[in-house]
């Protein structure tokens, strides 16, 4: 039986943490699949860490691993530090803000072993899948970069900006190093520039990409973001790899 | 290749021959080829422009809306809370 480290990044996740940790470990226990989670806690002023601490007492060691850090140091290279205490010969990215259901790792999961692909990417542009809690302004945001994305680069995936993926763990590594090479002289991308990178670099490097619907739900505790800054390193991003 | 570089030059290699046809380099064109010719980049900006908007919209009636998964979370948030409230978690 594989082992699966899920790796969850936090920034003020107080609320939302328990909570994603209570659905994964319940879905996973119930279907025997062994598996740890990593909490990468970039020193939360809200106190993230602390609630992380006595959900390992509660789930204990092996399950729950901290790997805090001093300081907000962005999420590429959270997820380098979160891979580094990863025992697993599969990880699972996903956001710890409750958008991303656990009940969908036991299906990336089987989807893996039917497709043997490298990565397995959550979708919520295909039949099953689909989101909640978003007006009329953001799908049409969505839509439009998810169409610029595809008309510029050709990624071969129908949900680029997504962030729940289950990823063998050397294509991981190799994906995110590329993604971090490439973006040493810009300010390191984040959230959707950077899932949007490492899905295209994951690709271009030859790793096999499949694909399984998920429901999004936004987040129900904490505010969600997305400015004119965003939509302007969207762009950038997707102009810098255009080009390399 | 990356698709940048295959824009630059598809979109170099058209423009060259379209002033070459233009500006009747080559080959003069009668009138009505002419009006052709000289409608033919607005053609095509209306045409990517199509296809854009309805790809989107296409895109955007699509989206599917899932209030179940929204409603079955809310449950499932309720009995975590309860359970992990009995182990002994404080918030
Ligand atoms: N460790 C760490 N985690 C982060 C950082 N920034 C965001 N996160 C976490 O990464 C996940 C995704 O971040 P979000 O803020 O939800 O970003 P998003 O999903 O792109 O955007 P919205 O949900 O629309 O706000 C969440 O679990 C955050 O807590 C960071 O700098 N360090
Ligand atoms: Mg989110």
């Amino acid at each position: 039986m594989e082992f699966y480290s899920i790796l969850l990044p936090t920034y003020n996740e107080r609320e939302n943490l328990p909570l994603v940790t209570w659905l994964i470990c319940s879905e996973l226990r119930q279907r025997s699949i062994p598996f740890e989670v990593i909490v990468i806690d970039d020193n939360s002023p809200d106190g993230t860490l602390q609630v992380a601490e006595q959900l390992q007492q509660i789930y204990g060691k092996e399950t729950i691993v901290l790997a805090p850090r001093p300081g907000k140091l962005g999420l590429g290279s959270a997820y380098v530090h979160g891979l580094q205490h990863a025992r697993g010969s599969f990880v699972v990215i996903m956001d710890a803000d409750m958008s991303h259901h656990p009940k969908f790792i036991p299906e990336f999961i089987q989807k893996q072993r039917e497709t043997d692909a490298d990565i397995v990417t959550g979708t919520r542009y295909v039949r099953g899948g689909g989101v909640y809690g978003w007006d009329l302004r953001r799908k049409l945001t969505s839509r439009v970069a998810n169409y610029i994305a595809h008309v510029a680069l050709n990624p071969g995936v129908s949900d680029l900006t997504g962030s729940f993926r289950l990823y063998r763990k050397q294509a991981c590594l190799a994906a995110l190093f590329a993604v971090l090479a490439a973006c040493v002289e810009r300010t390191l991308s984040r959230g959707y520039v950077f899932q949007m990178e490492m899905v295209v670099r994951a690709r271009e490097m030859g790793f096999s990409i499949a694909e399984v619907p998920i429901t999004f739900v936004d987040r129900v505790y904490g505010e969600s973001k997305l400015g004119n800054a965003e939509v302007v390193a969207y762009l950038k991003g997707l102009w810098s790899l255009m080009w390399r | 290749m990356k698709r940048g570089p295959l824009f630059a030059i598809v979109g170099s290699c058209a423009t060259v021959t379209w002033l070459s046809l233009y500006l009747q380099l080559f080959l003069p064109l009668s009138p009505q080829w002419e009006q052709v010719v000289s409608a033919l980049p607005c053609l095509l900006l209306m045409w990517f422009g199509c296809v854009s908007l309805a790809s989107i919209s296409i895109g955007l009636l699509s989206v599917e809306d899932c209030p179940k998964a929204a409603a079955s979370l809310q449950s499932e948030v309720a009995c975590a809370k309860e359970d992990l409230r009995k182990r002994g978690l404080k918030i």
